[in-house]
């Protein structure tokens, strides 16, 4: 029996398109229609062959297949044994889940981190600074006539955001519109620009705020900023001002380089100066299906977005501090529970190192670098395929995760997961008490 | 599970029992008659005030805009905190806390249902999921319609009755209890950077006017049959001379008014009662609203009152934050929503020396001075607008002492103090009026015929503080009364003890309140609206309502339309 | 894991280092060094190699978060220089050199 489930939303990027068209044939998803490659690829690939089918704790160097029970088990032990455990991940699981993952952070007493604190961390740092003037996705798509991708590569990263949103787009009051990116290479949006700025890298602070000036019709008593003729910064400033609303995306390429979130904070002041003459809104292209998702639980639950530790009782928030990356460069933790991530593919080769140095417990579907080291691996089910749930889009629209097929046999979610894991956390505090 | 509270002095304005000590029975979650005298617990509530559970009609609590000021503000929250315990979540926050910590700090002051007054529809699962982390307190949130381009358009093309099926749909999709209006027309100029200045201005790029826009949703209100009014935050907020547009506004509906039943609500009305042209020469108008409000039946208000402490400024009116900005130089977050609303968020610090603070001060206080029927006027603070509602116990106390206003009033603003109209107001009000401001009148208004009041079959919510009435005078002990109010007794939700002397014994859920439209089939109507769709909004119809099995637990309030 | 064990020159960075295309090189840095693929990049990329994120160039980038909590990953000085025939690790070589320090002994 084929069936097609409609309105589906995309389990890969930010941009979470929800207007797929999955057909299923006999519990398989046999094709896609409207996702992008990366969307195809994820939902006719996901039931690969580096599936985890069976709980595993690690036996020297072997893995031995185990009972969720006993995993589950084990897992609670090793993390109430330990003093400061990390929780890290959530980027790409769903609301639900990460609300019972922040629970039992609490309950423990460790730190929980996103993956946005080696991604768009420093744009929160930025917002927290500064503000935010933004807006939801379809507010560009009827408005805007002037589009900004800086430092961010959206047909390669997020393929569906221009077609959707931005240039190649129809809304109520726009139709055409101009685009313009700033990147250190002629990325393949770049290509299809109106204009393209080609900057030094590390110097997007010089530009932003050469920008600013520039936009109070001020004059820059310099030839270049950042190899750039000031006479092209000119032109730039001049279709800022002159747009009737002007939005400007931006990636990794502000927040990953020198000056961090004092890139953000230039970039959005000068969005905010802009709104004093013309209407103007700035967006991060946020990454992972749910990161944003991650801020918005995080923040409603704890007040704080991300590098929340909850060692003393409360929500403390300082990253930089009590972020991931700083904890393991530290060597701080001595345990850590890694959800909806590939901490060992992404973070920098010493906080890896730490990380695995010390006891490791990996819920994901697949065996990811970081799984092959943990010591106990609990496989879940791919949420937006296999399990519903809540995801927020990178303008923190909320959209509904579909279950499309049947999980393997015995496969649970990471929501239940993570329930199973802190029932067994409070019967163990119990039983001790 | 069967209670007595025995011997308190109970407030039940609704019943219009002021004071006299009696026994009130609880058994499974209600108020009843009679229990098993045998297996009852017992509560000795002699020397105390027994009361229905505080209601709150308007409370910035949960959703996008409430999260993004969360997120703006770590210093917020640095060092206003709460540990987990045994019983309790922890969370942090002074003017945005975080959601258990709301629930548990409006539990705490023995309140019982919350009302959340910005839902912007496309993001409507995100305020119930927020509302269903929002534990001890009944809740239900109001859907924001203003300008709404369906709505626009109807009215562009005099089609009310398609407008009536618009609303009837989305306040369903989004699992709403009210209509809110917003600056009507102002948000909708605002998606291109501009405002509207009066109720006649037309609103760029659609022909219709502010006052088109109150009047169709007040007739789509009552056409509807909601329990609540409209709930209206005026244009020109915020602004010098606006007490003029309030009036206009009040006056604007007057002709749809139903009996003696009030159709429009004008909240946080403290910021559209200002007199002058500008801020050095900002005067009062509550008089001039007082007068209004005095001699008609169709207005409710709120105060929206300013406290003396450092805030977060959040509103769908996304030009007036703008303003807000510009005049204080502080962070900004704005955030527009596509075919529908805005929101904007600005960190404020009010300060007794600033003249324009303390003006502001004194004119919430007196609304609620001047307005002579305590019915028509509700204890707010517009949380967090113009301070969080933690401080509900102080607002309490300047209402009921001449002398708790005076040992402020001295401390502020020498210019606001020769312009204040407060030395000339002698009404202290009394505790059962406030129980009125509180609870029993907003539950009114509200429409909710379970809570407010004690009546056999209302809701088992019940607030005690230790205040007794007959050994105490507000007017000179208000600092008793201060206290008592900030931290019950008891507390009692559902006809569960929830908190014993100001601390949370038990962590419970509570409800989600909407209005379940009962409308004639829509099949045709939800075609065209399917058909649209896509031009409108970036998500599919079929993602974009708020199933009913997202609510943690539903209570809805059913509602014959005449559609 | 094909596609990210390489990484990205303009044609004038190839000819000025003398790197072929499909030529394995080793990209140094302040923090260590590693060995991928260069492939030729079609466009404006003057002095730039441009590497896909994974576990090959972790050891590479800048750990350092300036007490922000963000590792600097782009816009890192680095050197780049031909290695004929070098030899880019295996998953399992890179993975079981992260564990290396752990005690008792990885898999």
């Amino acid at each position: 029996m084929m069936e097609v489930f409609k309105a589906v939303t995309c389990p890969v990027c930010a941009c979470l398109c929800d207007d797929l068209e999955v057909t299923v044939d006999k519990g398989k998803i046999v094709d896609v229609k409207n996702g992008c490659a990366f969307s195809k690829s994820k939902l006719l690939n996901y039931n690969g062959k580096q599936r985890v089918l069976k709980p595993l704790i690690r036996k020297g160097n072997d893995f031995a297949e185990v009972s969720y029970d006993e995993a589950v088990k084990q897992a609670a032990k090793l993390l109430t044994e330990a003093n400061y455990p990390l929780f890290y991940g959530w980027s790409m699981t769903s609301c639900e889940a990460i609300r019972v993952g922040i629970e039992l952070a609490e309950e423990i007493g460790g730190v929980i981190d996103t993956t946005s604190t080696i991604c768009h961390g420093p744009s929160t740092l930025g917002i927290q600074d500064v503000g935010l003037v933004s807006s939801t996705l379809g507010q560009v798509r009827h408005r805007a006539d002037l589009i900004i991708y800086w430092g961010s590569n959206p047909l390669i990263a997020h393929p569906r955001h221009m077609e959707r949103y931005t240039v190649f787009s129809k809304g109520r009051f726009q139709e055409k519109r101009k685009l313009v990116v700033v990147d250190v290479r002629e990325t393949e949006t770049a290509k299809k620009a109106d204009l393209f700025i080609r900057i030094e890298p590390n110097k997007d602070f010089e530009v932003l705020q050469a920008l600013r000036v520039l936009i109070r019709d001020d004059e820059l008593d310099v030839e270049k900023v950042a190899g750039i003729p000031v006479a092209t910064l000119e032109k730039l400033a001049e279709m800022m001002v002159e747009c009737k609303f002007g939005a400007l995306f931006f990636g990794s390429g502000l927040t990953m380089t020198e000056g961090k979130n004092r890139n953000v904070d230039a970039a959005i002041s000068l969005i905010r100066d802009l709104n004093r003459i013309t209407k103007f809104i700035i967006m991060p292209m946020r990454g992972h299906f749910n990161v944003t998702g991650a801020d918005m639980v995080f923040t409603w639950q704890t007040g704080f977005p991300y590098a929340v530790d909850f060692s003393m009782g409360y929500p403390r928030y300082n990253p930089g501090e009590t972020s991931a990356i700083d904890i393991l460069l530290r060597q701080e933790s001595d345990a850590a529970l890694v959800v909806a991530s590939d901490p060992v593919a992404t973070l920098p080769r010493k906080a890896a190192e730490h990380l695995v140095k010390n006891p490791l417990i990996v819920v994901d579907p697949h065996m990811s670098a970081t799984a092959k080291l943990a010591d106990i691996v609990l496989p879940s089910t791919f949420v937006g395929i296999e399990a519903k749930g809540t995801a927020y889009r990178m303008d923190n629209v909320p959209l509904p995760l579909k279950k499309i097929v049947e999980p393997p046999t015995g496969i649970l979610s990471d929501e239940d997961i993570l329930s199973k894991i802190l029932f067994e956390v409070r019967r163990l505090k119990e039983n001790a008490s | 599970m069967e209670l007595i509270i025995r011997n308190g002095f109970v407030f039940d304005p609704l019943n219009k029992v002021e004071g006299e000590k009696m026994d009130v029975f609880v058994k499974d979650g209600k108020i009843v008659e009679k229990v098993d005298e045998c297996k009852a617990k017992v509560i000795d509530a002699s020397g105390m005030m027994v009361l229905p559970g505080g209601v709150d009609l308007h409370c910035h609590i949960a959703g996008s805009e409430v999260n993004a000021g969360r997120l703006l503000r770590p210093e917020d929250h640095f060092k206003n905190f709460e540990r987990k315990t045994r019983v309790t979540r922890s969370g942090s926050g002074h003017s945005v806390p975080s959601t258990f910590t709301t629930g548990y700090r409006y539990a705490r002051m023995g309140y019982t249902t919350i009302m959340n007054p910005a839902m912007p529809p496309l993001e409507a699962k995100h305020t119930h999921d927020e509302l269903n982390d929002t534990p001890m307190v009944d809740k239900g949130s109001y859907t924001l319609l203003t300008d709404w381009w369906f709505i626009l358009e109807c009215l562009e093309n005099g089609k009310i009755e398609e407008c009536v099926r618009y609303a009837a749909w989305i306040l369903k999709a989004t699992k709403g209890y009210a209509i809110k209006i917003v600056n009507p027309g102002g948000i909708e100029a605002w998606g291109f950077g501009r405002n509207v200045q009066s109720l006649d201005d037309p609103v760029p790029y659609f022909n219709v006017t502010p006052r088109e826009i109150i009047r169709a949703l007040c007739k789509v209100n009552n056409w509807l049959g909601l329990p609540h009014t409209i709930h209206l935050h005026t244009n020109n907020l915020g602004k010098p001379g606006n007490y003029i547009t309030t009036l206009e506004t009040m006056k604007c509906v007057e002709d749809l008014a139903l009996k003696d039943k009030p159709v429009i609500h004008i909240t946080h009305c403290q910021f559209s009662s200002f007199k002058g042209s500008n801020w050095r020469n900002l005067r009062s108008g509550a008089e001039e609203i007082a007068r209004y409000v005095n001699n008609h039946s169709h207005v409710t208000l709120d105060m929206g009152q300013v406290i003396f402490t450092n805030t977060t400024t959040m509103t769908a009116d996304a030009p007036f934050q703008f303003t807000l900005h510009q005049l204080t130089g502080n962070k900004w977050m704005n955030h527009d929503v596509e075919t529908e609303t805005s929101s904007g968020i600005v960190p404020f610090r009010y300060k007794r020396k600033n003249f324009v603070h303390a003006m502001q001060w004194s004119i919430g206080l007196e609304l609620a001075l001047l307005v002579d029927n305590p019915w028509k006027i509700f204890l707010t603070t517009d949380h967090p607008n113009a301070g969080p509602f933690t401080a509900y116990p102080r607002i309490i106390s300047w209402l009921v002492s001449r002398k708790a206003r005076e040992s402020t009033f001295k401390k502020i603003s020498l210019k606001a103090q020769r312009k204040s109209l407060l030395p000339s107001i002698t009404r202290e009000l009394t505790l059962y009026e406030i129980t009125i401001m509180t609870r029993s009148g907003q539950a009114k208004v509200l429409g909710l015929k379970n809570k407010g009041h004690l009546g056999v079959g209302a809701d088992a919510d019940v607030a005690i503080y230790n205040l007794n009435p007959e050994a105490i005078d507000p007017s000179k002990d208000y600092k008793e009364v201060r206290k008592a109010f900030r931290n019950a007794v008891y507390t009692i939700k559902n006809g569960e003890i929830v908190v014993k002397n100001g601390e949370i014994t038990k962590h419970v859920n509570g409800a989600t309140l909407w209005v379940n439209l009962q409308t004639s089939e829509q099949k045709l109507f939800n075609e065209k609206l399917k058909e649209k769709f896509r031009d409108y909004w970036t998500v599919e119809y079929e993602n974009y309502a708020v199933e009913e099995n997202r609510l943690k637990i539903s209570n809805p309030i059913n509602v014959e339309a005449k559609i | 894991m094909e596609n990210v064990t390489v990484c990205y020159l303009d044609e004038d960075s190839m000819k000025k280092l003398g790197i072929e295309e499909g030529e394995t090189v080793r990209i140094s840095t302040k923090h260590g060094s590693t060995i991928l693929k260069a492939l030729k990049f079609h466009g404006e990329q003057p002095n730039i190699v441009f590497v896909p994120y994974s576990p090959w160039i972790n050891n590479i980038v800048n750990p350092d978060t300036n007490g922000v909590g963000m590792p600097s990953l782009k816009g890192i000085p680095a050197e780049v220089e031909p290695v004929k025939g070098g030899h880019v690790l295996k998953l399992e070589e890179l993975l079981r050199g992260i564990l290396g320090s752990r005690n008792d002994g990885g898999f």
